[in-house]
């Protein structure tokens, strides 16, 4: 990794004005060295919290016998446990995020890359744990989670080596990854959502039914929000193998209804399943986003 | 109703640029931006929904567009139907006049109070108050060149009327084809292009001049006539009865260089045109604008022959002219003029290689003086050898004479080139170290060069004498009549055989008697070239074998001298012209000038650009507006000569005012001035016109406005900008929103 792609993830105007800032989950997570949050974690504690269906895969120890015996079900015994926080980044790789405006100053990937590193940073920075997964028509990379500076390493370089490449098929992905996400934590989805609405809110329904908390940041370009180009454009799909040459202006209204129309069923669906949605227009600075997101969270947690 | 016509068919082609609108739609189609998109999903279902819409709109702003294009075309090729006949009200034709008027110097004869020029302008004026309103006037001037004095037809009479006032008349000639030329050009131009001339009517106001209308016999001009004739009435109106006239047709200098103290010796000549008046009239001679003499001229015969001296002391130039008092009605032809210098001596150059056998040409150019010294001769001589010339400062002479010099360099030759086509004078005459063919190769090389002949084979081998060709040749003249000159006795034994171009310009002043050219000429520039073909100034008893005899012969001197005169007279004989045409003349480059002041007899001042040639090292300049008799005064030729005069005289060929016989004037004109009031027989009255321009217009500009709402409805409303979060409400929301 360069140093130049280090320093960028961590650019200075952002990382001052998170200083002292913690990320903290409300609900589900506790944090063991505040000791204040709760985590949804059902793991090795001696405390009951409650039973969810078996799926394959699971470990038979768990399994609850008495509830089998009563009704021919199989379900697995979940405890409450004290834990650290775990954040789990899950970054959209598909080439649509590749997609730069003319008004933008970067691509919708590297957008998501700097928002990822530094929610990596803080939460490490504050000894919780992150865990890193990318995905573009499935689960492609998973860095379990772990805390210290070697997993900061560890995220980076993931971050680095990905390359948005192909279509993007978001439920899918989101469900896989919902199987496979070993403790509860907080689920940061960073991705444009490009894909059918009740497919991706589908795919959100997933973690948040998997009892995650889910956040997830719908990654812009100003191009694809304001529609604004002026002269005869033949459009050519990053993630399809398609091109359509249109008048922009003449389109503008019937594009903006449509993407409209998207986002607010994204909107509605998510806020039905208490998953926060945060837009994050590439051409805003980090640090706008951040710091109302972080003060929310910390809002949330007193 | 009636057919449809336009009144201009040929802008119809402007409805080509109905295509435009088309074919930029379609240039348009291939000249999208290239643009990679993420959000694909949104503008393909943005497009299912709206692409019926959206091509319906392309469709309806490319008709308007094309439509308005279309409409422009055809308002502006004007379409005339016949009227409903229920409307009925008659329309006027229009007709177009393209009157003609003679304004050469014939037209300034005044028998009575007025001259027959101001009996045309009041003909043309009443004529065109008498028009129908709508009714339009092209003025033409019938003088040499024939000129639009109006070209662009005009409607109000009094715009015309004041045209007319300002129309001086010049002292031209005229031609009756070319004019005739000019009004078919204007005619075919005018009707051709608006329709509303459907009749055209042509009026010549002309003194009916047989000089000027014998051509209308011409079955080139007879087939000219007929031809307008079919696309316009044509009318004459002579002017003017009766006519008496005489002229001053000749006014010669003997020389028109001449030594202070000198007498001046020119021969004029008088002559009556008409039959018997006038008898007599009373000449002066004016010089410098100051009469000097006058003489009782007797006309009985026809015409009468002046000869006149006058001595003239002081250098420089001097202005002659002959003027004939009340000799008749038209005063314009009744004076000539010339101009003459008076000089204190001739300035020659004699280029030579060995002083010793060109010391006969040196003694025979300048008989008083000594050997290459300049004296108080009326020759002064100079003497250098050819690799001198180019030290000399040539403008300080007359004559360069290149006498036996062996070669001539390109460099030298052009330097001479430039020296004669300023006014300068050159004479080349061969000898035992001339190089034949690097004189051809250099300054013969093709018809423009400066020397009028190549030297070909040198003859010799018998005795050859003179011919003297008639005694034609001012330069031979002196001789006739005076064997004991010489001229004709003169053994010459060798020469070279002088190769002519066919060319007018090229004069043969003297031959030998085998036919072959002894002495050429040409005019060059303003300057005057003359080689010989044999050595100037040899003797058997310088050389053997000798060239000819010359040195010992009496009639070397003189002819030396008549050649000189006659050399250098060419740059003063170019101070005279004819009306009509140029004044022009070469100034050397180093002159840092930009331009000259001609003041014409009218007292009118026009700046001359003086146009710079780098590559030839020269300057020059050319007036060409000399359309009145009488002294032109040009400032700035030279920087210590001062003013320069030039003499402009009418052709005395116009001053025979013999006219046409009416029944000779070709049978498709009719005479008299027309009635502008009354139709003719061919014209229909209930025939009018309705033209449809003004509302094909009115669309247009309907058309404008709904085009130019189409593209802001369709276009720039849609492509207001908003701020990301004005445009989607639903963001908004969506960073306010929260968990719980």
């Amino acid at each position: 990794m360069s140093t130049t792609r280090l320093r960028e993830y961590f650019e200075p105007q952002t990382l001052a004005k998170l200083k002292g800032l913690r990320l903290r989950a409300q609900r589900l997570v506790e944090g063991l060295l505040s000791g204040l949050h709760r985590s949804p974690r059902r793991g090795f504690s001696i405390e009951f919290a409650e039973h969810r269906e078996y799926v394959p895969g699971d470990d038979l120890r768990y399994l609850d016998w008495k509830v089998f015996g009563r009704t021919d079900k199989l379900y697995l015994k979940q405890f409450e446990d004290e834990t650290n926080l775990i954040a789990y980044l899950v970054l959209d790789t598909s080439a649509g995020m590749a997609y730069q405006g003319p008004a933008a100053p970067w691509s919708k990937w590297h957008y998501a890359q700097c928002l990822a590193a530094a929610l990596a940073w803080l939460v490490l920075n504050h000894h919780d744990a992150v865990a890193v997964a990318t995905f573009d028509e499935r689960l492609r990379r998973f860095v379990p989670p772990a805390g210290g500076t070697g997993q900061l390493d560890n995220v980076l370089r993931v971050l680095d080596e990905v390359e948005p490449y192909g279509p993007t098929r978001v439920a899918q992905a989101l469900q896989e990854l919902a199987t496979r996400l070993p403790h509860r934590g907080v689920v940061i989805v960073l991705s444009d959502l490009f894909d059918d609405a009740e497919s991706v809110l589908h795919g959100l329904r997933a973690l948040r039914f998997a009892r995650h908390d889910v956040v997830v940041f719908q990654v812009l370009d100003p191009a694809e929000v304001e529609f604004d180009f002026q002269e005869p454009t033949r459009f050519l799909g990053l993630e399809v193998l398609r091109r359509l040459a249109v008048d922009p202006r003449a389109l503008r209204r019937g594009y903006m209804a449509e993407f409209r129309a998207f986002c607010d069923r994204l909107l509605d669906g998510c806020r039905r399943v208490g998953i926060e949605l945060w837009p994050a227009v590439t051409s805003r600075p980090l640090h706008e986003l951040l710091v109302p997101f972080l003060e929310r969270r910390a809002q949330r947690i007193v | 109703m009636g057919g449809w016509t336009f009144a201009s068919p040929a802008l119809l082609g402007w409805a080509a640029a109905a295509a435009i609108p088309i074919l930029l739609h379609l240039l348009m189609r291939r000249r999208y931006r290239d643009s990679p998109w993420a959000a694909m999903q949104f503008l393909e279902a943005a497009l299912r929904r709206q692409a019926r819409r959206l091509r319906l709109e392309q469709w309806l702003v490319l008709l308007v567009r094309t439509l308005l294009l279309l409409l422009a075309a055809l308002a502006w090729a004007e379409p005339l139907s016949a009227p409903p006949s229920q409307i009925g009200l008659p329309q006027p034709r229009h007709t177009l006049w393209l009157l003609v008027v003679d304004d050469s110097y014939s037209m300034q004869y005044a028998a009575e109070e007025r001259s027959l020029w101001d009996e045309a302008k009041l003909q043309v004026a009443s004529l065109v108050r008498a028009a129908s309103s709508g009714d339009a006037f092209l003025l033409v001037a019938m003088g040499k060149p024939p000129r639009a004095v109006v070209s662009e037809p005009v409607y109000a009479a009094s715009d015309l009327l004041a045209q007319l006032d300002d129309w001086q008349p010049r002292d031209t000639s005229a031609e009756l084809a070319p004019a005739l030329n000019l009004v078919e050009q204007l005619l075919r131009r005018h009707t051709t292009r608006d329709a509303r001339w459907q009749q055209a009517a042509i009026c010549v106001f002309t003194d009916l001049q047989a000089l000027t209308w014998n051509a209308c016999q011409q079955p080139q001009v007879r087939s000219q006539i007929a031809r307008l004739a079919e696309s316009a009435r044509l009318h004459v109106v002579p002017l003017g009865s009766g006519w008496r006239n005489a002229a001053v047709t000749r006014l010669e200098l003997q020389s028109p260089v001449i030594l202070v103290g000198d007498q001046v010796h020119a021969l004029a000549e008088i002559r009556r045109f008409s039959a018997q008046e006038p008898r007599s009239a009373q000449a002066t001679w004016l010089v410098d604008g100051q009469p000097v003499s006058s003489v009782e001229v007797d006309l009985a015969t026809g015409s009468s022959v002046l000869n006149w001296s006058y001595r003239l002391a002081d250098p420089g130039q001097h202005t002659i002219a002959l003027r004939v008092e009340r000799l008749d009605p038209l005063e314009v032809d009744n004076q000539r003029y010339q101009v003459i210098t008076v000089r204190e001596g001739l300035r020659v150059l004699c280029v030579q290689a060995d002083p010793v056998k060109t010391r006969p040409l040196m003694w025979a150019m300048q008989p008083g003086g000594g050997d290459g010294a300049e004296g108080q001769a009326a020759v002064r001589v100079q003497s250098v050898t050819p690799s001198g010339l180019r030290d000399q400062e040539l403008n300080t002479f007359d004559v360069v004479w290149l006498a036996d010099v062996p070669e001539i360099s390109q460099e030298e030759a052009d330097w001479l080139a430039r020296f004669v086509e300023s006014g300068g004078a050159l004479i080349v005459s061969p000898g035992d170290l001339t190089q034949a063919s690097r004189f051809n190769d250099i300054m013969s090389r093709d018809k423009s060069s400066l020397l009028p002949a190549r030297f070909g084979t040198l003859v010799s081998g018998a005795e050859y004498h003179f011919d003297p060709l008639e005694y034609r040749h001012p330069v031979v003249r002196p001789f006739a009549g005076q064997e004991r000159a010489g001229l004709l006795t003169l053994p010459v034994w060798r020469y070279y055989k002088l190769e002519l171009p066919e060319e007018p310009q090229v004069r043969v002043l003297l031959a030998y008697d085998n036919g072959d050219a002894a002495i050429v000429e040409r005019d060059y520039g303003a300057g005057r070239v003359i080689v010989w073909s044999t050595a100037a100034g040899d003797s058997s008893a310088l050389r053997s074998p000798a060239w000819n005899e010359s040195a010992a012969w009496p009639s070397f001197v003189p002819l030396v001298h008549e050649m000189l005169w006659w050399a250098c007279s060419r740059h003063y004989t170019f101070h005279a012209a004819t009306v009509g045409e140029p004044l022009a003349g070469v100034l050397p480059l180093e002159a840092q000038r930009s331009e000259l002041q001609v003041l014409t007899p009218r007292g009118i001042s026009v700046k001359v650009p003086v146009e710079r040639h780098s590559a030839e090292q020269k300057a020059s300049w050319r007036f060409d507006e000399t359309w009145w008799s009488g002294w032109y005064r040009v400032e700035g030729l030279s920087a210590t000569s001062g003013a320069s005069w030039y003499a402009v005289n009418v052709d005395p060929a116009e001053g025979d005012l013999s006219r046409l016989e009416l029944s000779l004037i070709p049978s498709q004109f009719q005479q008299g001035l027309p009635d502008a009031g009354v139709r003719s027989a061919g014209e229909d009255e209930s025939a009018p016109t309705v033209s449809w321009a003004r509302p094909l217009w009115a669309a247009v500009l309907a058309l404008l406005l709904l085009e130019s709402f189409l593209a802001w409805r369709f276009g720039a409303a849609r492509a207001v900008k908003r701020s990301p979060v004005a445009v989607m409400p639903s963001l908004r929301g969506m960073t306010r929103w929260r968990l719980r």
